[in-house]
């Protein structure tokens, strides 16, 4: 096992996706936000929710592609290349992150948005329904965060899968939300949406061709990891 | 020759007027009813005012218009005022701001977006230019057209409106004492993103309505279709009035970001200017006549 490899890998990443949070802390405290400091706080907070929802969601078809990679070159560093476990861990912390951004993108709003009202927040989910679709979003995110420690993972056995599949759904809300609230000069969040469509149709296929399993090599009984006999 | 208005009032001065004007009225012994103006609300400052602008002629991006407006060109100018009037005329912008006082008055601007501003803005009611051509009966109505110079505006080589940008108002809130054909803002000729040479601010009004770079006004007997109410007619009626009541799906009509402030306030109907202008709509729906 590489468990002294990511140290690094988790360091990198961990301030990666730090980076918009302390940069809008820094701003606001130096009032670098712009005019609008509201509008900034409530856009950056929702991108990076957003984008690193799509990233978690990349993980999966990266190391099904490392996967395929290994079986393709046939050498004994097959096992190196597709020894992509680190990308997993990576996977939870960018997961996790995503669901910071989007508490933090709630929190913003209901507090100097909607002034800690709940007539304000009843009157904006019966009269503009892409907010109704920013909650439903964080609402599926909520036990994905709250299952994604190595016990939780343990205790659901099968159903972690399953019930960590709301990614995708959650993806699709967040996108919707993020579509809706766009104004009708501005071009919509193509990249967005051209990449959850990539991810989908990968995941989708995957599941098609039944490869129902997650994608790691040593799945591959017919030779054994590392290409020595034991 | 006139004095040019940035040699009347330096901004340092005019910036302390409001706190002159209530120590005057203090002495004078109590709360005047003030007349309906942002009174006691501090005026957003002339960065704010300049560098967060809705002007698609430009850009989407409210940050980039100030940059994009730069070399925009705002003299010589002409605007015509014709149609149902029995004057029909021309006028050279020079001309124009001789003929009409420039007044300073502090209007609130609340943009459709959900934010709003605070603004000195400098001109002359439209009734005055309005009256100078004489409309006739038939005149119901006023049409809006602004400045077409896709060479100089960027945004308008892209169809995301159907240039050139038209507004519309009803007769009589064209010939309202509140609406005004604004020259300046903070008695210094108008930044080109704010709508140079020549713009409206109708203050009771979302910010669309106040249409910038005026070239052409015509008084006609329909009501005029604006650039809004092409694009999207679901979202923008002909009528616009700040209106809590009537909801967009975008945008919270109920509060609002006044710029340089934190967290939003609740937004007025007429945008606080009621008592002025809800007369001109006894007995209409507003919710129906958006």
């Amino acid at each position: 096992m590489a468990a002294a490899l990511p140290s690094r890998a988790d360091a990198t990443c961990f301030a990666l996706c730090a980076g918009p949070a302390l940069w809008l802390a820094a701003s606001s405290m130096a009032g670098g936000l712009g005019p609008n400091p509201l509008d900034r706080l409530l856009h950056v907070s929702g991108r990076a929710a957003l984008w690193l929802l799509l990233v978690t969601l990349a993980v999966s078809p990266l190391r099904r592609a490392s996967v395929q990679l290994a079986r393709l070159v046939h050498a004994r560093t097959g096992k190196r290349l597709a020894d992509w476990n680190w990308l997993i861990r990576l996977r939870r912390m960018l997961g996790l992150f995503s669901f910071f951004y989007a508490l933090l993108h709630m929190l913003l709003y209901a507090t100097l948005d909607a002034g800690l009202s709940w007539s304000a927040v009843a009157g904006d989910l019966a009269e503009r329904p892409f907010i109704a679709l920013g909650w439903l979003g964080l609402l599926l995110l909520a036990p994905l965060a709250a299952t994604s420690t190595n016990s939780a993972m343990r205790a659901l056995g099968p159903w972690w899968r399953r019930l960590h599949l709301l990614a995708y759904a959650a993806a699709l809300l967040g996108l919707a939300h993020f579509a809706l609230q766009a104004k009708a000069t501005q071009a919509g969040p193509w990249p967005e949406t051209a990449a959850l469509v990539l991810l989908l149709g990968g995941r989708l296929r995957a599941w098609w061709a039944g490869e129902r399993q997650p994608a790691v090599e040593a799945q591959r009984p017919a030779r054994a990891p590392g290409g020595t006999a034991t | 020759m006139p004095p040019r208005p940035s040699e009347i009032t330096p901004q340092a001065v005019w910036d302390t007027r409001r706190s002159f004007v209530q120590a005057a009225l203090a002495l004078a012994g109590g709360l005047a009813a003030a007349p309906a103006r942002a009174q006691g609300e501090a005026a957003n400052s002339l960065d704010e005012i300049s560098r967060y602008n809705n002007y698609a002629e430009f850009s989407s991006n409210k940050d980039v218009v100030w940059k994009l407006a730069e070399d925009f060109r705002p003299t010589p100018w002409t605007v015509s005022v014709e149609g149902e009037c029995e004057k029909p005329r021309a006028w050279a912008l020079d001309d124009l701001l001789r003929r009409h006082a420039q007044e300073d008055r502090v209007y609130r601007l609340r943009c459709v977006e959900g934010w709003s501003l605070v603004v000195p803005w400098r001109g002359f009611p439209l009734a005055a230019l309005l009256a100078d051509s004489r409309p006739t009966s038939r005149a119901r109505y006023v049409a809006f057209e602004a400045v077409m110079r896709p060479q100089e505006m960027v945004g308008q080589r892209r169809p995301s409106l159907n240039w050139p940008y038209a507004e519309g108002l009803r007769i009589d809130e064209a010939m309202h004492p509140l609406t005004l054909v604004v020259s300046g803002v903070y008695g210094q000729p108008l930044p080109a993103a704010n709508g140079a040479p020549l713009r409206l601010a109708v203050p009771w009004k979302y910010g669309f309505k106040s249409i910038k770079a005026i070239t052409r006004i015509r008084l006609v007997e329909q009501p005029p279709v604006t650039a809004w109410m092409q694009a999207a007619p679901s979202e923008y009626g002909f009528y616009a009035n700040v209106n809590p009541e009537v909801p967009h799906p975008r945008w919270s009509q109920r509060r609002e970001l006044r710029l340089g402030e934190t967290a939003k306030r609740p937004t007025l109907p007429f945008n606080g200017y009621g008592a002025d202008v809800a007369a001109l709509y006894a007995g209409m729906d507003l919710r129906q006549q958006f």
